[in-house]
């Protein structure tokens, strides 16, 4: 059915290709068989909206054809596919990926859960009793009050009670996602200078 | 570490290659159109628009709401720009016929600029939809402000009554930081609306128009009038968002939309410099686009089979140097028929006209048989 | 050589559909408007149509793949290079050929990826490379899928070219044998000025650097030249050595997935120092932590924990029971438990080391080295109860710590701070950043 369709387009086409050289390079053999000044005299040709209309006509269904015909052509056999690497082998610390990720999903939902700061309090209360040499009770008083790094939003997410500015407060509503991610990494890494720095101390 | 996989994502030197054909061409086409600024402001709310996009896919609904809200103003002040500089303020009834080709080059400089964008953020044109509400979404209050303002209590209370149920219809849609920075807005604007009214007035060209104008405002308020343009930049980004959700989701745009929108972008403004009558510029950036949109191919069935990890330098610079003569090779056969035509005479004969009539109906026919 | 033409075909959607688009829309548009230069310009597209027509994808016929391993033998969870290489021995230039190589399902691409894409000229060749990790047994791999497209890479013709060169990868853990550099043998005590009781000492040449990166990771060179980071002993120990490998459940993960986990590795380090050791004439045993003494191969002696322990010694039965043991230990070590353990608090009540019952098996004053990478509590405390009881303590620890992902970085710095501790009660501890190669040498014998 298509390939009819298709075959008769490309006739019609073609003869008209055809009858447009003739009657470039010899108009007066063609005028003798074809009323030339009658067709052209027709609204389709001699009033603007006319030509306008028909040639936009033609040129809309060719470029609807083409859309229609491009869709169902036989892709083939495919490549094996790309296979991303399996996401559900365990890697180390995966649970507490797990757990930003949730805390970030709940970020961006509006929720209030947090699954990772407790963890990550204990993280800095063990790396400040290992730096410091003070005991636990110490140290987890001054994680709870902010003061164990200089690092503000490290220090802010840790501490008891929201001790956050108004414009750092707006950027997490702003950017839920973005801000529960920029948090964790940034209390990491503060973690991991208290770390760095006992050993360039140590070094010295 | 982000767990996105990069399998499926076009190979990156060609991709590269293609936005960079892309944003040249149109930029080179603005210049040559004389039309440079408004391609650049195209250009910048396309981006804009892709970051609001970005935003939506992150939940960002309120920065994602006022980026697509910046990208709508940018669109219409390149529409205002254009328009102004040829009609005197305030336009008035009918509105003589424009020049399409500046308002051509402001839509292919939104479509290279977000494809440009889509493509380097991996952008999925489904995104699309969500950054448009989210722009619905900031110009909520903005509306209803300049609705309540225009109508006065009369119109308060419809508002408040629809305001009630979409809240109570739909909670779970509503999005509590877009609509708060809409109504952020709100607030400069009730500072400021007179002022701008009394601007708006005194730069009337002639005393019909200041007329119109001022009846116009005694209609609306001052703050309904400023709303209402207020609001007409994020529907007019929601429109293109939308209008690409559309492409995407009727097969238009395949796996790698961004580059496919840089190449038609870029095609478009090929279009509308031919329309300008800048000359043999037009052909080059024909070929142009269609180099943007064979690199683009390239680098998506390249991205899809091989993927990113994979070594296919080499491939890619002879693809890429292939693909560079191949549009070398048809500018130089476009030019050489451009300059036989020329060549041709030029008359109203019968025999031409029905000659070009036919010429062209059976090249279409031609065209659309072969495919 | 033979190749399986797998068919032939074109993009869908492909960008000579946009050609045509473009010709119409410029024949369109410049036919309403009267513009003869958009009428022209369709010539542009045009071109496009003709080249994709003129275009025919190179025959499949004219090439021949060749596969070579780095090594066709390796123990499981050493990595091997793979390189395939396309020789184009057709008199027409190949612009675009797709290479997809199939490596064994047992196998992981761990650098590099199984694919590239190619442009080859007559008489030239092109190769890409990549390696794979696998586990215990023999692996197969499958014939590459090769898909060529000619210069304007319009149409495709997809083929499965036969392959020449290795098709087996064999992971056994007797697969390497040591080059012993023979040289004079020395016992302990051999050397003046040793210090009695500490026959053994130790150092590691390279330091930790924090945040490497798994891109970071040369396994190709890992597996080239399978040298970088040294354990160095001074000397082989009087009362023998025993090499204590963990391969718990806290172990059995890896920096990222598909990568070997830090227990696979801990058998890697424990079966090089049992060659290097041994090869230089110590008295070796062996304990693996996590492995159930019935699961190895040939009968061995179990602790009271029930797990695997072979005395020192240096005969030929303990080389057979220690291969079996750490066979038997790799394959526990690249079972991945369907949940990742926890990072922190109640891990070691599930995977409990149990020092004591090691401790009822070593003879007085053997040296003990501890191959652990030390991602649980219990690891650090069982280090710590044998420095304790005054065995001279060596810890091995291989790393796959650190990334970018935040679970990998707080399990860093959580095993920094054991680290340190252990550090701080007078262990020494070499921390083996698993990008580079862990190579063991013994002094008296090279």
């Amino acid at each position: 059915m298509t390939d009819r369709r298709r075959r008769l387009g490309g006739a019609v086409g073609a003869a008209a290709v055809v009858l447009a050289a003739g009657l470039f390079f010899a108009p007066g053999a063609i005028g003798s068989v074809l009323p030339v000044s009658a067709i052209a005299r027709s609204t389709a040709l001699s009033a603007a909206a006319g030509r306008v209309l028909a040639l936009g006509c033609v040129g809309v269904s060719c470029l609807l054809w083409i859309a229609r015909v491009s869709g169902d052509e036989d892709p083939g056999p495919t490549l094996p596919p790309l296979s991303a690497p399996t996401a559900d082998e365990p890697v180390v610390g995966g649970d507490l990926d797990g757990d930003v990720e949730a805390t970030v999903e709940a970020a961006a939902a509006g929720a209030d859960r947090d699954e990772v700061r407790s963890e990550l309090r204990s993280l800095a209360v063990d790396a400040l009793v290992h730096v410091d040499g003070c005991d636990r009770t110490t140290a987890r008083r001054r994680v709870e009050a902010g003061e164990w790094t200089d690092d503000p939003v490290a220090a802010a997410y840790l501490a008891d009670g929201s001790t956050e500015s108004l414009r750092r407060r707006l950027a997490a509503r702003l950017r839920p996602r973005r801000t529960t991610r920029r948090r964790v990494d940034r209390t990491i890494a503060a973690v991991e200078a208290l770390l760095d720095e006992r050993e360039r101390e140590r070094g010295r | 570490m982000s767990t996105a996989p990069a399998a499926g994502r076009p190979a990156r030197t060609t991709a590269a290659g293609s936005v960079a054909v892309g944003v040249v061409a149109t930029l080179g086409l603005g210049a040559a159109t004389g039309e440079t600024a408004v391609t650049a402001v195209g250009l910048a709310a396309g981006l804009a628009l892709a970051g609001a996009t970005r935003a939506a896919t992150d939940a960002e609904t309120a920065l994602a709401g006022m980026l697509a809200a910046l990208g709508g103003g940018l669109g219409v002040a390149g529409v205002a720009a254009v328009t102004l500089a040829r009609v005197p303020w305030p336009p008035t009834l009918p509105v003589p016929f424009l020049p399409a080709a500046p308002f051509l080059l402001l839509l292919a400089g939104g479509l290279v600029g977000f494809g440009a964008a889509a493509t380097v953020w991996h952008l999925p044109p489904a995104a699309t939809g969500r950054a448009a509400v989210a722009g619905a979404t900031v110009a909520a209050a903005p509306a209803a402000a300049g609705v309540v303002a225009a109508g006065g209590l009369a119109a308060a209370v419809p508002v408040a009554v629809v305001a009630a149920g979409l809240v109570v219809a739909d909670r779970p849609a509503l999005d509590g930081p877009a609509l708060v920075a809409g109504a952020g807005l709100v607030v400069p604007l009730a500072v400021v609306d007179g002022r701008l009214a009394t601007v708006a007035v005194e730069a009337a060209a002639d005393e019909t128009r200041r007329r119109a104008l001022v009846d116009a405002l005694a209609v609306t308020g001052p703050l309904g009038a400023v709303a209402g343009v207020v609001v007409a930049a994020p529907a007019l980004a929601a429109g293109f968002l939308l209008a690409v959700r559309l492409a995407a989701d009727t097969g238009l745009l395949g796996r790698v939309a961004g580059l496919q929108l840089v190449a038609a972008g870029t095609f478009l403004a090929a279009v509308a410099g031919g329309i300008a009558g800048t000359g043999v510029v037009v052909l080059v950036g024909v070929a142009a686009a269609l180099l943007a949109w064979d690199l683009g191919e390239f680098a998506a069935t390249l991205g899809r089979e091989v993927g990113r990890g994979g070594a296919s330098r080499r491939g890619e610079f002879v693809h890429v140097g292939g693909a560079v003569a191949l549009a070398a090779v048809a500018v130089v056969a476009a030019v050489t028929a451009a300059g036989l035509v020329r060549t041709l005479p030029a008359s109203g004969t019968p025999a031409t006209v029905v000659a070009a009539a036919a010429a062209a109906v059976g090249t279409l026919l031609l065209l659309a048989a072969l495919r | 050589m033979t190749a399986a033409d797998a068919g032939t075909g074109s993009d869908p959607g492909g960008r000579f559909d946009a050609a045509a688009f473009a010709a119409v829309t410029l024949l369109t548009v410049g036919a309403v408007l009267g513009n003869g230069l958009l009428f022209v310009a369709a010539v542009v597209p045009g071109v496009y149509l003709v080249a994709e027509a003129a275009a025919s994808p190179p025959s499949p016929g004219a090439v021949r793949v060749e596969r070579s391993l780095g090594s066709t033998a390796v123990p499981p969870g050493r990595p091997t290079t793979v390189t395939l290489t396309v020789a184009n021995e057709g008199d027409r230039p190949i612009p675009d050929c797709r290479l997809v190589d199939r490596p064994p399902e047992g196998a992981t691409v761990v650098e590099g990826t199984a694919r590239g894409c190619v442009s080859v000229r007559p008489g030239e060749t092109a190769s890409i490379s990549y390696a794979v990790v696998a586990g215990h047994g023999d692996h197969e791999f499958d014939d590459p899928v090769a898909r060529f497209r000619s210069l304007s890479a319009a149409g495709w013709r997809t083929a499965r070219p036969s392959v020449d060169g290795d098709a087996t990868l064999s992971c056994r853990q007797a697969a390497e044998t040591p080059a012993v550099r023979s040289a004079a043998r020395r016992r302990a005590g051999a050397r003046a000025g040793d210090s009695p009781g500490r026959g053994v000492e130790f150092h590691s040449v390279r330091e930790y650097r924090r945040g490497d990166d798994v891109s970071r990771v040369d396994w190709r060179r890992y597996a080239k030249t399978g040298d970088l980071s040294t354990v160095d002993f001074r000397e082989p120990h009087a009362a023998g050595t025993v090499v204590v490998v963990d391969v718990r459940r806290p172990g059995r993960v890896g920096r990222a997935p598909g990568r070997p986990t830090a227990a696979t590795l801990s058998v890697d380090a424990a079966g090089r120092l049992f060659e290097r050791l041994s090869a230089a004439g110590d008295r070796i045993g062996l304990s693996a932590l996590g492995v159930a003494a019935a699961d190895v191969d040939v009968p061995v002696a179990g602790d009271r924990a029930d797990r695997p322990w072979v005395p020192p010694g240096d005969g030929e039965t303990t080389r057979t029971r220690t291969t079996a043991v750490l066979e038997a230990a790799a394959d526990v070590a690249a079972e991945r438990p369907s949940r990742p353990p926890p990072t922190v608090g109640d891990a070691g009540r599930r995977a409990p080391a149990r020092p004591g019952a090691l401790r009822a098996r070593l003879p007085g004053s053997a040296a003990v080295v501890v191959v652990t990478p030390l991602l649980d509590e219990e690891a650090a405390a069982l280090v710590e109860t044998l420095a304790g009881a005054d065995h001279p303590v060596l810890a091995v620890s291989p790393d796959v710590t650190g990334g970018d992902r935040p679970g990998g970085r707080v399990a860093g710095v959580e095993r920094r701070l054991r680290l340190e501790r252990l550090r701080a009660r007078g262990v020494e501890v070499v921390d083996w950043d698993v990008a580079e190669p862990l190579s063991v040498a013994v002094e008296g014998s090279a």
